[in-house]
């Protein structure tokens, strides 16, 4: 028996387990498409502007160029809530149906005429994300209306000084006309990318980030059905058997290793495939670059695999020594959620591991449009990661077998 | 008494397995410890506030200003530019937890950092940035250079250029509007008297400036009990996803004990006694729930202690706990029933504990994106521990006792639902 025959022997294993599929192909392709359907997948432009309920006197004035304003916002935008009662707009918030809620005083021009700056209760919970960024736009919106104010306040001084008797009237009239002023301010802010990909390549519909990283996770989780049958092979005594055979030790872990690269490739390589062709994710914009990734992170995760099968007494501990390194290197890899909301010291320790530069690579790929140069380093890390493991599953197999 | 000698014998099992003990217990702590690294560390008082990592930013500052115009007298530069004061902002101690910043002559030296990754986000201010402001004319914008894969960091630097150019903007707006009515009304005012009043609405303007504009916030009335910050927020939803997860992971190998003495003889044993099918099962049962529920104490215990989550009320936790226990057994003894070995149910198990559970970490994984979060939370629904986990955090955010207890009720019924079909299939099975 020679290191291919081993290894054509795990995989026909493998593949006879039609439920080993689920993990290798359904799983991953079920939650690329959720992961990438929650964040607004399917090419539909989503409008990701969260929820805000601006409530006052349609016909004032304040309400009028509030309402304006947050209407060009790109982070908010405006929705009538079922009911406009203080009771329903805090369930509506507390339920995630709104943002925020922001109610116009009726007596804002007339408390700004008299030289107060009028609050505007606003029901938000800060806590959330999507009240955290309706805040910070509403905190902008709400200086504009100072300045409107100010700016009025301002103009009947001056008219005043200037001996013309100026009253509330006048106030409102400067208030209009500098509150419409901020709806023709020029554009003076502009955003510019670092990809030689459009928008709509790199973004591939939401799907260029979770593509990625379920390729990793998923990998990572499909190790269960490989380990598996590595931890089957002591259990029956096959291993004891194999080893009165003249075949070395070192080639039975060779044969194991190739068994289980050839899975993790294989899977990494349809979910590669099923990302560009369905998802069109811009995995062949650099198809030699994303090739060598997927082989190096392939060899590592097998190198893991590998490890996982040896360390494990039962099938039980196969599941649960793959599912711990799936959580790590998923959650430090970025994932779940993307590093840059991550602290420092969180980001240098993602840095060292494998998962981050599995990720990154495949993304400098698809989302920043780079090439073969870019993802060598990340190869050569994930190479030296599979070495490591690799490494520890031989003295972890020569202890075992004496 | 045999239902309760089997339920012994299993907990026994459970809890004399070191490594079941590290799964049942360290794994959730490490990875809810991880996210504690990640976004910002406990203090001794509760979580520490939600840390916004600080943005690397290549500052490229070609404003020339305008002849004659020194916008900061005060300073020893006689013609401090638009583009000069932006740059101070950016650079000022406000702002030293936010961005860091390298200064480059060139927009491509700038572009440059970005495309070699030394820098997040480049700023390039153009030549005419001071006349443009000054003006309000529409000139050349300035320009944001950002990573592809970076949102928060690029939005931060544009959310302070928005407002540093607001300012401008307010300036200009003010002058127009009072010079167009002084002509509406045929006034003309000495330019002392001009300077007078532009210095008191200049003053106004910059005393007004605050974090929180003129907005009085209000939390929403169930977390208007318990005020909690975002990173209270990232940790006990964090916290109860991991809990939920393993706890129902415990449910699925806590039954699969029906299959490992199926296979060792012992459950054959077992019936040649007075035992019934009934009766092992329900054995089974009582020990997966004590085992759970013993599992979420402690974890319960723990996190309060070490990551200061405040779980909520005693009573609506028991809720929560209590429904949730008997929910993962079901889950559990409904898996197993359609499992014939060990060997298959360890991948099997394997594979619909994670892909249910983390359907129900959806919350976790959206929390960065306002508009995917609330699919997430959907999404979550369709699996037993998206509620579980949906119930305790109801309990942690202070939802009242009908709420929590509405969950709670579907949580059974998807308890006793899967248990019937579990135990409909294990009935045949031994029949």
């Amino acid at each position: 028996m020679n290191v291919i025959d081993l290894m054509l022997k795990d995989l026909a294993q493998i593949l006879r387990d039609r439920k080993s599929l689920m993990f290798l192909i359904v799983m991953p392709v079920v939650f690329t498409v959720a992961m990438g359907f929650v964040f607004g997948g399917y090419g539909a432009p989503a409008d990701s502007r969260v929820p805000v309920a601006v409530i006052g006197d349609p016909t004032d004035a304040v309400y009028t160029a509030f309402a304006d304003m947050a209407a060009l916002s790109g982070v908010i935008r405006i929705v009538s809530p079922a009911a406009s009662d203080d009771a329903s707009l805090r369930i509506a918030v507390r339920d995630g149906k709104l943002a925020a809620a922001v109610r116009m005083p009726a007596d804002y021009l007339r408390t700004s005429f008299e030289g107060s700056t009028p609050l505007l209760h606003t029901i938000v919970d800060v806590a959330s994300t999507g009240g955290m960024t309706a805040r910070g736009e509403l905190v902008n919106l709400s200086m504009r209306l100072t300045a409107a104010a100010a700016t009025a306040r301002l103009t009947v001084i001056v008219l005043s000084e200037g001996g013309k008797p100026a009253g509330c009237d006048d106030f409102k009239t400067a208030f209009v006309r500098a509150a419409a002023s901020w709806l023709e301010q020029p554009d003076s802010l502009v955003t510019t990318v670092s990809s030689a990909l459009t928008e709509r390549e790199r973004n591939a519909g939401g799907f260029a980030h979770t593509s990625p990283s379920m390729i990793l996770q998923f990998s990572i989780a499909a190790l269960i059905s490989a380990a598996g049958i590595i931890v089957e092979e002591r259990k029956s005594r096959t291993l004891e058997r194999l080893m009165t055979t003249r075949i070395s030790r070192p080639r039975i872990l060779l044969g194991h290793y190739l068994a289980v690269f050839t899975q993790v490739f294989a899977q990494c390589a349809l979910l590669v495939l099923f990302g560009a062709v369905v998802l069109r994710v811009q995995y062949f914009h650099a198809p030699v670059a994303t090739l060598l990734v997927t082989i190096c992170g392939s060899a590592f995760v097998a190198a893991l695999g590998l490890l996982i099968g040896i360390a494990s007494r039962s099938e039980e501990q196969a599941v649960a020594f793959s599912l711990i390194p799936m959580f790590l290197l998923a959650g430090l890899g970025g994932a779940w959620v993307p590093l840059e909301f991550a602290g420092h010291a969180f980001q240098t320790i993602a840095r060292l591991t494998p998962g981050f530069w599995m990720v990154d690579a495949y993304k400098g790929i698809v989302q920043r449009g780079l090439g073969v140069q870019s993802v060598l380093t990340p190869s050569a890390i994930l190479l030296g990661w599979a070495l490591l493991f690799g490494l520890l599953a031989v003295l972890r197999f020569r202890r075992q077998t004496g | 008494m045999q239902t309760l000698d089997i339920a012994l014998k299993d907990i026994r099992h459970q809890f004399s397995s070191l490594f079941g003990l590290m799964f049942m217990f360290a794994v959730p702590l490490l990875i809810v410890a991880m996210f504690t690294l990640a976004f910002g560390g406990t203090s001794a008082d509760g979580p520490a506030e939600f840390s916004v990592p600080v943005t690397k930013t290549a500052v490229v500052n070609l404003d020339t200003g305008r002849t004659g115009v020194d916008l900061d007298p005060t300073d020893a530069n006689p013609t401090t530019s638009a583009g000069d004061l932006l740059v101070r902002l950016l650079a000022s101690d406000e702002m030293r937890d936010l961005v860091t910043l390298t200064a480059f002559t060139s927009a491509d030296a700038g572009r440059a950092a970005v495309d070699s990754r030394s820098a997040e986000v480049a700023l390039i201010v153009p030549a005419s940035f001071t006349a443009d402001v000054l003006d309000g004319s529409a000139g050349n914008p300035v320009e944001v250079y950002q990573d592809p894969t970076l949102t928060l960091g690029p939005s931060i630097v544009r959310a302070v250029v928005g407002q540093y150019l607001d300012y401008y903007a307010s300036a200009r707006i003010m002058q127009s509007t009072v010079a167009a009515s002084l002509a509406e009304s045929a006034v003309t005012l000495s330019p002392a008297t001009m300077k007078r009043v532009t210095d008191a609405y200049v003053a106004e303007i910059l005393a007004s400036r605050s974090d929180s504009g003129s907005l009085q916030s209000e939390a929403p009335p169930a977390k208007q009990e318990k005020p909690r910050s975002t990173m209270a927020t990232i940790l006990s939803v964090s916290m109860a996803g991991m809990m939920v997860f393993y706890v129902f992971y415990t449910g699925a190998t806590g039954a699969e004990t029906i299959l490992i003495e199926q296979e060792q003889g012992t459950l054959q044993r077992l019936f040649t006694t007075r035992a019934t099918p009934g009766t092992v099962l329900k054995g089974k049962l009582l020990g997966v729930v004590t085992t759970t529920v013993l599992q979420m104490l402690v974890l319960i215990l723990v996190s309060t202690l070490a990551f200061k989550i405040d779980w909520g009320r005693a009573g609506l936790v028991g809720i929560a706990l209590g429904a949730t226990a008997l929910c993962a057994a079901a889950f559990g003894v409904m898996l197993v029933s359609f499992m014939k070995s060990t060997r298959q149910a360890g991948i099997v198990l394997g594979g619909i504990v994670t892909a249910t559970g983390m359907m129900a970490l959806m919350p976790l994984f959206t929390m960065n994106s306002p508009t995917a979060a609330r699919l997430g939370s959907r999404i979550a629904l369709f699996a037993p521990q998206g509620w579980s986990a949906r119930a305790f955090t109801q309990a942690m955010d202070g939802s009242s006792p009908g709420e929590v207890m509405a969950t709670a009720g579907i949580l059974l019924v998807w308890a006793v639902v899967m248990f019937a079909v579990g135990r409909a299939r294990m009935a045949h099975r031994f029949a």
